[in-house]
């Protein structure tokens, strides 16, 4: 069975995406979400994806203490031998997303800003979430922990989290440090962690704090949001750059240090990238531009490698805790 | 190359720093452009030596342009240089003064008034102007041509028409105001002969010197084609007491009233506008010219000012042929005779000379008899010449026209008759008699062939200023396309 890849899809259909701008029209957080999910899966159906989620039944040899109630007992009569089904219980995954609603997440150059993305994106991932029966929860933080809504399958869930997205963000200055220390106390059940952010910050304790949340077992997604504008940096006249976040203002001329902006950003980028590979956090880079369809497909292939992924770390790590 | 205005050009070189200053001045970014974080920007150096240099120099240079342009366009700059100023060339105004020196203008000081109007007319001309300067009654007389105008020297012109002017006197005549008018616009209208050069002109105008008495004709006017641009200024004289009546002859439109019309003349008596006599009297004035005309004999005639009666006067005293019909009753006498005489018709002969019957269709005589019909005064005679006898003879020397097909030897008398000023009109009928007609023209060699066109052959060149031939020169007239002629016999 060849599996066609999310850059495949890129390639070969960009038509069939939505564009984000006219996204970003709908007002409705939730339609948003709907228009986004009927194009991943109107795509999906025309795709070779179809039945990619069977992949998660398991079957783990039954060892002592295990629930009963998972015993496969048709296998059982079949081989003579105790599995446990394991795959029932993984899918129904619960997933806490982390919002970034600072100022910089303010900012954007084609007609909506980075924060309005990011909340269509937490918004589909719930639904597309929802409509798996997994348990969806939301966290939004800015230099603290704002709002909290724990992960949960139940009727008014999804709405919920819906009205917590559509609240304007109030909060200044971006802090990793405080929202992701306060997740690893609150998340105690092992889950999915998406972090969605612009991640203009300074990275001291990034590593550390991504590490706990890894630590504890979750997997941890990050979706480093850019705008067009800070991507091409686009800006030709000499003006006073205004820092969204502190409002201090600066003479810049664009042209004579666009060279070395896009040093310091990429240098930027790189120790954020070096710091997921490092903890195993999948990392997906995503321009405003790009249609959400993607960040989708990049969601579920990041939770398909991630299946496996766990597995070997979590042999690797029993092997060398045996090790040491 | 100078200007009118100068300053403009000062203040448009004060004005070209204006741009210059414009680009030295450096400016301070005003721009404001907010940005997601500046943790990856550096403040930048400010470029105070690329501002204090001047930047787009293109753009620096159009502006100074456009300013000195303006400058320029301000300033008014104009050229000097010699120019011929060509005065001939100036258009003028053409302008025909017509004088009335008919009898009316005998009354009071209206003679002296016209004088003085006309002389005022033409001291207001100005040197490129054309003037003439005629005289009318019956007919128009020229005093002063527009060639004789153009032939004196421009500050003797003034003068010449006063010369002129002082030895006019006004004549006993009617008035035809008609003919004066449309000799006026002949006049106007004719351009410059071959060799003088054409001088534009202006406008054309006629100054129309006149008292505009009732009786002056205006008939010719109706039917005549007026020019549009020709204007008629009339300078109307006054007098202090109007009243006038005039007598004057009206012609028969047919013959058949001839013997009345000797008997009984028509008559058109017209009264002044302002006139204070309504009453009049019209009677044949006797031999002697003494003793005033008996009532009875007198015509009674009523008048309103202003109008004018057609009647027929009172019966010629018998025995009379010609006589005077005088009106009285008016103040002015001088337009109140009128001299009629009977009119006598005229004989004339015709001489052919040719050997056809008069009754001969084929021949000439039959249809040179019919091409002269009686007309009232005037009977045609065509006398053949060789038939002529005793006082036919005689009237044959006077005849005012020979016409020949064949001279028979009598081309002596013929000569004669053309050293008179006589007309000899001669029909080739046979080239034979070329030699008789080389005789008379003293040409031996004349030789004549029969010639006959496929189709019809036209009259096309015709020597219109000959004096036969003058009545032809009117397009009226003219017209010889419907004439086709299959022989004739070209002489060479």
């Amino acid at each position: 069975m060849s599996v066609a890849t999310a850059e495949n899809v890129r390639s070969t259909t960009p038509a069939n995406y939505i564009d984000p701008l006219a996204l970003m029209r709908i007002k409705s957080l939730e339609l948003r979400a709907k228009v986004v999910m009927e194009g991943f899966f109107s795509g999906l159906h025309r795709s070779p994806f179809h039945g990619f989620s069977v992949e998660f039944s398991e079957y783990r040899q039954y060892v002592a203490g295990d629930d009963l109630r998972y015993l496969d007992w048709k296998l059982f009569a079949r081989s003579d031998r105790y599995y446990i089904k394991r795959f029932e219980d993984e899918t129904n995954l619960r997933c806490h997303l982390l919002l970034d609603q600072s100022q910089s997440m303010n900012f954007g150059s084609s007609g909506y800003t980075k924060a309005d993305y990011a909340a269509t994106l937490c918004a589909t991932l719930a639904y597309f979430l929802n409509t798996q029966r997994d348990a969806v929860g939301l966290m939004t933080f800015d230099d603290h922990v704002a709002d909290y809504l724990p992960a949960r399958y139940r009727t008014g869930q999804l709405r919920r989290l819906m009205l917590l997205l559509e609240r304007p963000p109030s909060g200044t200055a971006t802090d990793l440090q405080t929202p992701l220390q306060r997740a690893a106390e609150i998340l105690n059940k092992r889950g999915v962690v998406v972090l969605v952010s612009d991640l203009l910050t300074p990275l001291d304790g990034l590593e550390t704090n991504l590490g706990v949340l890894v630590s504890r077992g979750h997997d941890v997604l990050l979706f480093h949001l850019q705008d067009p504008a800070e991507r091409d940096f686009s800006f030709s006249e000499p003006a006073l750059f205004e820092d969204a976040e502190t409002g201090r203002r600066l003479y810049v001329d664009p042209d004579a240090i666009r060279e070395q902006y896009f040093n310091r950003r990429s240098a930027h980028f790189l120790a954020i990238k070096n710091i997921c590979e490092k903890l195993g956090v999948d990392y997906q880079l995503l321009a405003t531009d790009q249609p959400l369809e993607l960040a989708l497909f990049d969601f579920i292939r990041g939770r398909m490698a991630r299946g496996r992924q766990v597995r070997r770390t979590v042999q690797r790590g029993s092997a060398s805790g045996r090790g040491g | 190359m100078s200007f009118l205005a100068p300053w403009y050009i000062l203040a448009g070189v004060a004005a070209v720093s204006l741009p210059i200053l414009f680009h030295m001045l450096r400016r301070t970014p005003r721009g404001r452009q907010p940005f997601s974080s500046l943790m990856f920007l550096q403040p930048s150096p400010p470029r105070l030596t690329r501002r204090s240099r001047l930047e787009n120099w293109p753009l620096l240079l159009l502006r100074a342009l456009l300013l000195i342009m303006l400058a320029l366009a301000f300033g008014r700059p104009f050229l000097r240089q010699a120019w011929e100023l060509l005065l001939p060339v100036a258009p003028g105004e053409r302008v025909v003064v017509l004088l009335d020196s008919s009898a009316s203008m005998r009354r009071g000081d209206l003679w002296s008034q016209a004088k003085s109007r006309a002389q005022e007319v033409i001291d207001n001309l100005q040197p490129e102007d054309q003037a003439a300067l005629y005289t009318f009654d019956l007919d128009p007389r020229g005093i002063v041509s527009l060639e004789q105008w153009q032939a004196a020297q421009p500050a003797a012109r003034p003068e010449l028409i006063r010369s002129e002017l002082a030895g006019l006197q006004p004549t006993w005549s009617a008035t035809r105001l008609d003919r004066a008018l449309t000799t006026a616009v002949e006049m106007l209208e004719q351009e410059p002969r071959s060799g003088e050069t054409s001088r534009p002109v202006r406008a054309r105008r006629i100054v129309l010197i006149s008292d505009l008495q009732t009786g002056s004709h205006l008939d010719a006017l109706q039917s005549y084609e007026w020019p549009p641009d020709v204007r008629v200024t009339v300078e109307n004289l006054n007098i202090a007491s109007p009243s006038n009546a005039s007598v004057q002859w009206v012609q028969s439109a047919s013959s058949e009233t001839a013997t009345l019309d000797a008997e009984r003349p028509r008559v058109r008596i017209s009264n002044a506008a302002g006139s204070q006599q309504e009453q009049f009297q019209l009677s044949w004035k006797s031999q002697t010219g003494n003793s005033p005309p008996s009532t009875a004999e007198s015509l009674q005639i009523y008048v309103p000012p202003g109008q004018s009666r057609v009647m027929r006067g009172p019966k010629l005293p018998a025995g009379r042929q010609a006589g005077q019909l005088q009106l009285t009753g008016d103040s002015h006498d001088f337009d109140n005779a009128l001299w009629l005489v009977p009119l006598r018709s005229e004989q004339v002969v015709v001489g052919y000379m040719g050997d056809d019957q008069a009754t001969d269709t084929q021949g000439l005589l039959y249809y040179l008899q019919r091409a002269f019909p009686p007309t009232f005064g005037r009977s045609v005679r065509v006398q053949s010449v060789a038939e002529a006898t005793g006082g036919d003879l005689l009237e044959l020397e006077q005849s005012p026209l020979v016409v020949v097909s064949e001279a028979k030897g009598k081309i002596d008398w013929l000569q004669k008759k053309l050293q008179h000023g006589q007309t000899v009109l001669w029909v080739l009928e046979d080239v034979q008699h070329v030699a008789e007609l080389g005789q008379l023209l003293q040409r031996p060699q004349l030789t004549a062939e029969e010639t006959s066109t496929d189709g019809y052959a036209m009259l096309s060149d015709m020597k219109r200023d000959h004096p036969l031939f003058t009545p032809f020169a009117d397009p009226r007239f003219g017209d010889f396309t419907k004439i086709h002629i299959w022989h004739h016999r070209p002489l060479s």
